[in-house]
């Protein structure tokens, strides 16, 4: 007697033999998923004795859920077998002990659920037959999408022949390589037929041969190629007060980003809208150094190349985006307002793969490739392009050559092993380069205090990040880090001005989360960060800092500071609990101390997370938490600065709640209080230093206060339609030290509404629009002007900082896009049209040259970009 | 700085600037150049002070002088931070007894030159800097650097036509560690064809040229107006020369010029077009063409010269 399986309705994708038992519908399409799961484990329910006395043999169906470890979550009954003999209670009990290889698809574990039927047969003794003849396979086929090349699995397979009383057919279904095969088929003609979701038909016929095999490739179009149709989502369970996830192939094609997908960002409420040619990344009113950039949890210095017109990561390489306003976990630190994690791409190519991406501004190559069964690789490349298009767009009469112009590399390469189940390594190494020489025809109208002819410009960096991942069970998992890396920031001009950063980086991090019981799990971690800086700087004291009218120093009086070998130590270590007493309650408090060796001072930031799961469609959530971050490096120079300025802090304080009333339907609205302390700010006063006194530069002594609510309307991709509305409505404040009164930071926008989607039309044509509305940018009046007859340049008298708004700016931008699917690559062709009517959207105010006459600065006018991309 | 840099550019390449006059087109009261001679006075000597100003024909102007030793910021329009007589009053109260000591007044008139006498004693003066630093600044005055002697505000109000112009200069008392310098001087401004020979233009404004044409302007000065001096930190340095090229009418090919060690050579700072403004452009029978020669030292010095204007 034995208790045995029988077929599992996603596993059927993998049965070869035709009358395979029919699938019923599953939660996930089998054709969504690149790897479906595999049962490791099987545990044999015990016959029920009553049942054995009686000989009588039953089938359970039952609906597993199972997560993104292969984990079995939940089971229940769809059918029953005979009641009162225990069939059902022992198939459940059994079932909830099976462990499965997690499914995957785009590369990613995720959850399904699936039916499996369990057998009850009575053991008989097996039947002395003799063995049948081999089947001889005689025709085999081999079923892939067409453009992709990705394997179909799970599809029927129909042959068939005749008409009437002769009609004959069989079927077969493709396994997980979409590979399939039929045995002992007659010679002659043979229809064939395959009719997989969501594509087009196949309708052929071939013809066999006796004593030949017959082998066919197929390659079958989706009836809407479109990278959504493939996606399925690994939603990660939600634990902040605010955290919006963006899947990359879900924003590529946002109008108004040009392809870029970390430009959709700053389509996210909560985020300022900042002018064309800005890269920064303006976070609930914060200056831009308060949000940091990380690269797979590694903090990379910049998220743009020059301009903002890319991000330095290309969209082949990420998986999605992790952007946290406020409130993150204690995992992450050194900032004040906001986090930008990007998070690269699982690698799962089947075959050589990739794309070529050409557009106005540069050209990217990607391509991936599996490495054996456990290992696969990928390299990208940019190069952009605006070096040409500036020498054909300006004017033979502007007097200034370019020795090296505008341009940025940028390069990446990705590896990922997993040798082990339980272990997984993954080794990145990316880089960004962008450089700028100019030559002037006349010195003379450079820079009347600080003459030059010649400047240069140059910012790079590269990391390499080195990840072991360890989780032996789902209880467990250790992740170790290691990144080293290099920011390189130079600037120089031939009249004495030299700015050379050179910055060798190392962090370290390790995080180990354990779930010690079902309702708590700990995570905890180091996370060391040194950098080893030489500098070399000639420059005036001052410069542009927040909230500066105009730029401060006197070009003429140049500082210098000169050092080499200067190591910066900055350890900090983290601990924070999820705790989940039940009736939906998640409580996260969370620890981490910073310490800051730049600054020789230590930090201790408490965090508490907490979400309610109020009813199914609602959730509750709010945090608190303490954040602190570092100066800029020239803040604390003793020449530049003060260095004993001590890091600046926030309180971050946020409640909300969301609502999701239909699957692909949400709403996320969140309040937030954001207390800014010690801020660094000029001031006027002296101090001793070595005897001397000299002036102190800046304080800590300045205050902020940012505070408003978010609104986010997602509509997931659903009925061909994706897209979102966000709003904020927020109020930036800033006290300065000296000063009594609080005034708005620079990027205060007190209205920020963005309305995006995008539609798939028939074709394989998408279509999309973005449309904006966001408060005027604040600019400080100019009161009067003072001729400095030194320098021969009027110097402007400001009026109170930030006190005056230019016009609301709105625009509207489209996007089409249009695909041709070949049988082995994907041609795709994009226009994307920026500010549609044309508004004159004013940034700002320009002045003639003694301040007397003003006009609007103004935002880019209509603008086309036209790319294509090549994808095999 | 990198998206300072590219900007402009694209904003060139779409044609997008704004449609101002240029900086160097005479139009309305201005003021060109402020000079002293000598520019970094020492104990005992007496600065002139006098301001290039133009003014359209016909239109009358007044000019006031005043200097102060502690002025707030360029954010806060240089103005004057101390009051004369509280300043009077706290030397009084520091002196030894039986010393006296005047102050200049702020007030220097309103006669076309000016003059200040720097009466602080070098040792005197440095250590008063040293003290002021040490905490004796009123609140808002950016620290000066002691060792470059004591920097003060020359001021010049200029008013006419219901305009009033301010210009401000730093002029150094120099204490014991400051170089002295000279104000560079322009020999003479040249002018012809692109491709014929040059002449001097006449200083009484004989010289005529043509509505329209496009004429070589040059400029003849001593090399050795860039005058090369020790810096604090005993470096040899070679002075850099500015020059602004002003002209009442018409279009200059650049609006400055200069020559800097390594980086421009004299023979092309010394040049630049004119293109002669057309009637329509300019009625008058005369135009104005001025240079303005400025060293980093606070030193300066120009040439004007008028010109008739002939037919197109």
């Amino acid at each position: 007697m034995r208790a045995t399986t029988l077929t599992v309705l996603l596993l059927a994708a993998a049965v070869r033999s035709a009358g395979a038992e029919d699938p019923p519908p599953a939660s996930e399409p089998a054709s969504d998923l690149d790897k479906l799961p595999v049962l490791q484990t099987f545990v044999a329910a015990p016959y029920p004795e009553q049942a054995k006395a009686e000989g009588l043999e039953a089938t359970v169906v039952l609906l597993i859920d199972i997560d993104a470890e292969g984990q079995v979550e939940g089971v229940a009954v769809l059918e029953p077998g005979p009641p009162g003999y225990g069939f059902d209670e022992a198939a459940v009990a059994a079932a909830q002990q099976f462990v499965f290889e997690p499914a995957e698809a785009g590369g990613v574990a995720v959850p399904v659920q699936l039916t499996y039927r369990y057998r009850f047969i009575l053991e008989t003794p097996p039947a002395e037959v003799a063995p049948p003849p081999p089947p001889v396979e005689n025709f085999a086929g081999l079923l892939l999408e067409r453009g992709t090349r990705t394997p179909l699995p799970g599809v029927r397979v129909t042959v068939f022949r005749g008409e009437g009383e002769e009609a004959r057919g069989f079927e077969a279904f493709s396994d997980r390589d979409g590979r399939f095969a039929f045995f002992d088929l007659e010679p002659g003609a043979w229809r064939v037929l395959a009719e997989p979701d969501g594509f087009f038909p196949l309708r052929t016929s071939e013809e066999l041969v006796a004593g030949e095999k017959t082998e066919a490739t197929y390659f079958i179009e989706r009836v809407s190629q479109n990278p959504y149709d493939v996606l399925v989502e690994a939603v990660r369970p939600r634990k902040e007060v605010s955290r919006t996830t963006l899947a990359t192939r879900e924003i590529e094609k946002i109008p108004g980003a040009a392809g870029d997908p970390l430009a959709v960002v700053q389509n996210l409420p909560s985020v300022a809208r900042v002018p064309t040619g800005s890269g920064d990344v303006i976070v609930r009113g914060s200056a831009p150094e308060d949000t940091r950039i990380f690269a797979d949890g590694v903090e990379i210095p910049v998220a743009f190349h020059f301009g903002g017109l890319r991000s330095v990561v290309p969209a082949g390489l990420l998986e999605a985006i992790d952007f946290y306003p406020g409130n993150f976990s204690a995992y992450y630190g050194r900032a004040t307002g906001g986090i930008l994690d990007l998070r690269s791409v699982r690698l799962a190519p089947e075959d050589l793969g990739g794309y070529v991406d050409v557009s106005l501004l540069d050209t990217s190559l990607f391509l991936e490739a599996p490495v054996g069964p456990d290992a696969a690789i990928a390299f990208g490349a940019r190069r952009s392009y605006i070096d040409g298009v500036l020498a054909l767009a300006v004017p033979d009469d502007v007097p200034v050559g370019f020795v090296t112009a505008p341009r940025y590399y940028d390069g990446q390469l990705l590896f990922s092993w997993r040798p082990a189940p339980a272990h997984s390594v993954t080794a990145l190494i990316f880089g960004s380069d962008d450089q700028v020489k100019l030559a002037f025809d006349n010195a003379g109208e450079t820079n009347p205090q600080a003459v030059f002819s010649r400047l240069q410009a140059r910012s790079s960096f590269y990391r390499s990040i080195l990840t072991w991942r360890y989780a032996p069970s789902e209880r467990f998992e250790n992740e170790l880090r290691l990144s080293a890396g290099r920011n390189w920031l130079g600037f120089s001009t031939n009249g004495g001005f030299l700015f050379d950063l050179n910055f060798y980086t190392n962090q370290t991090r390790n995080t180990v989360r354990w779930q010690l019981h079902d309702r708590l799990t700990l995570r905890a971690g180091l996370d060391v960060f040194f950098n080893l800086a030489d500098t070399e700087i000639r420059l005036p004291r001052g410069g542009s800092k927040e909230g500066d009218p105009a730029a401060v120093g006197d070009a003429r009086q140049l500082f210098s500071v000169r050092s080499e070998g200067e190591l910066f130590l900055s350890p900090a270590a983290f601990v924070e609990a999820e705790l989940t007493p039940g009736a939906g309650l998640t409580v996260i408090p969370g620890l981490r101390v910073d310490h800051f060796g730049r600054l020789g001072e230590t930090t201790l930031d408490p965090r508490l997370t907490v979400r309610w799961a109020l009813a199914e469609q609602w959730t509750a959530k709010g945090g608190v938490g303490l954040f602190h971050q570092e100066p800029f490096f020239d803040e604390t120079d003793a020449t530049f600065g003060n260095p004993a300025l001590g890091p600046e802090a926030a309180w971050h304080y946020s409640l909300g709640a969301e609502y999701r009333p239909l699957p692909f339907l949400s709403a996320d609205a969140t309040l937030f209080y954001k207390d800014l302390r010690a801020l660094v700010s000029r001031t006027d006063r002296v101090v001793e230093r070595d005897g001397q006194l000299v002036p102190l530069l800046y304080d800590n002594r300045g205050r902020g206060r940012v505070y408003g609510a978010e609104l986010l309307v997602r509509h997931e991709l659903s009925r061909n339609f994706f897209g979102w509305l966000s709003y904020s409505l927020s109020r930036a404040e800033r006290r300065d030290s000296g000063s009594r009164s609080w005034r708005l930071f620079d990027f205060d926008q007190t209205h920020i509404l963005t309305l995006l989607g995008t539609y798939r039309l028939p074709e394989n044509w998408e279509v999309g629009a973005r449309w904006r509305l966001v408060s005027g940018n604040l600019t400080t009046p100019v009161v009067g002007a003072v001729l400095n007859a030194d320098t021969d340049t009027y110097e402007p008298i400001p009026g109170r900082v930030n006190s005056e708004r230019v016009g609301a700016f709105h625009q509207l931008d489209l996007r089409v896009d249009k695909r041709w699917i070949y049988e082995s690559w994907i041609l795709g062709v994009y226009l994307d049209l920026q500010n549609v009517y044309n508004r004159a959207n004013p940034e700002g105010v320009q002045y003639n040259y003694d301040y007397s006459q003003s006009e609007a600065q103004q935002g880019l006018p209509l603008l086309a970009i036209f790319g294509l991309r090549a994808e095999f | 700085m990198r998206q300072l840099l590219v900007l402009p550019l694209v904003a060139a390449a779409a044609g997008c600037g704004p449609d101002f006059a240029p900086y160097n087109r005479l139009e309305s009261l201005r003021v060109l150049a402020v000079r002293a001679d000598p520019p970094t006075p020492a104990f005992g000597e007496t600065a002139a002070l006098s301001a290039l100003v133009y003014a359209p024909p016909e239109l009358s102007y007044t000019a006031s002088w005043s200097w102060c030793p502690f002025t707030l910021g360029a954010l806060d329009g240089y103005a004057c931070a101390v009051e004369e007589a509280d300043l009077q009053a706290t030397i009084d109260a520091n002196l030894p007894p039986g010393v006296s000591f005047s102050l200049p007044s702020f007030d220097l008139g309103d006669a076309a030159v000016a003059s200040l006498t720097n009466v602080f004693v070098p040792e005197l003066l440095d250590a008063a800097c040293r003290e002021l630093v040490a905490g004796g600044l009123p609140p808002g005055v950016p620290v000066p650097d002691c060792g470059r002697g004591l920097p003060v505000n020359i001021r010049l109000e200029v008013r006419g036509g219901g305009q009033a112009v301010v210009a401000v200069k730093e002029l150094v008392l120099r204490g014991t560690s400051e170089v002295a310098n000279l104000n560079p001087v322009i020999d003479d401004l040249l002018a012809g064809a692109s491709d014929g020979p040059r002449a001097p233009l006449a200083p009484d404004g004989s010289t005529e040229l043509a509505r329209g044409a496009s004429v070589d302007l040059e400029l003849t000065l001593d090399p050795a107006e860039a005058e090369v001096y020790d810096d604090a930190t005993g470096e040899s340095r070679s002075e850099t020369l500015l020059f602004t090229w002003f002209v009442e009418g018409g279009e200059t090919e650049v609006t400055r010029t200069a020559f800097a060690t390594g980086r421009s050579d004299l023979a092309a700072a010394a040049r630049n077009t004119w293109t002669v403004p057309l009637r329509a452009e300019l009625a008058r029978e005369s135009a104005l063409v001025v240079v303005v020669a400025r060293d980093d030292r606070g030193g300066a010095g120009w040439i004007e010269r008028r010109v008739r204007l002939g037919e197109e």
